[in-house]
């Protein structure tokens, strides 16, 4: 490819970045099951983490809670 | 004295409620610090083996988006097997490669199959992924392949440790 090609190529990348919406967390959440290349995409164009690593830790949290009412005496 | 007691093989002494309220609390919170700790130690180790070792693109903010979504998997699917465990009275039930392979003879390679949870395994397909939309010269086959080996070596040497 030569030069102009390429970066024609680099400037019709960076606008289909800018054009790409975040979805919201519930939208990720459900991508990350059902859709990853396009959750993926999303994050690779803006890495969003935060709600993420805050919903996960709240699952396992979760997930501790139950197993530790159920079995916390037996542990 | 609780460890005297149970030397002499008396029965343990109740413990009071209190106890047992704070021990809960103190685990979700550990559970919660724990994971906290362990997406960004995760993220870390991603960036160092694409960004560093082999020369990907992309920067450790992506990798931790992406290891801090993958990381649903787990934590979503842990919640749905509940109550299989209650089921089946076992706490420390997991779907495993051992399930599949359930005609082998307890031994080391059992506790290694064991060992490769299945959540886990879908979560490095997911990173794999993410990898490869990060940098699209990384294909998905190479980025798998590349987590799921580190995931068996893993395996290898917590197989050793497992009780058969």
């Amino acid at each position: 490819m030569d030069q102009v090609g390429q970066e024609s190529y680099g400037k019709e990348r960076a606008d289909s970045i800018d054009l790409v919406t975040i979805p919201g967390i519930h939208r990720r959440f459900l991508d990350t099951f059902f859709s990853p290349a396009k959750m993926n995409a999303y994050l690779a164009a803006e890495p969003r983490w935060v709600m993420a690593l805050v919903l996960s830790a709240a699952l396992m949290s979760l997930q501790v809670a139950l197993s530790h009412q159920r079995f916390g005496k037996a542990s | 004295m609780r460890e005297q007691l149970l030397a002499q093989g008396g029965t343990p002494l109740p413990m009071p409620d209190r106890v047992m309220d704070w021990m809960s609390i103190l685990r979700v919170v550990g559970a919660a610090l724990g994971t906290s700790i362990v997406i960004p130690i995760g993220a870390g180790v991603l960036t160092g083996i694409f960004a560093f070792v082999l020369g990907d693109a992309g920067g450790y903010r992506q990798y931790l988006a992406v290891t801090a979504h993958s990381f649903f998997i787990p934590a979503l699917v842990g919640l749905f097997i509940m109550p299989l465990k209650i089921a089946t009275q076992d706490p420390l039930l997991t779907l495993n490669l051992g399930n599949f392979f359930f005609f082998l003879p307890s031994g080391y390679w059992l506790s290694v199959l064991t060992a490769m949870d299945l959540t886990q395994i879908w979560s490095s397909l997911v990173i794999a992924q993410g990898a490869h939309c990060i940098d699209r010269r990384r294909s998905f086959t190479s980025a798998a392949v590349i987590l799921l080996s580190l995931m068996f070596a893993m395996a290898l040497i917590i197989g050793r440790f497992m009780p058969s």
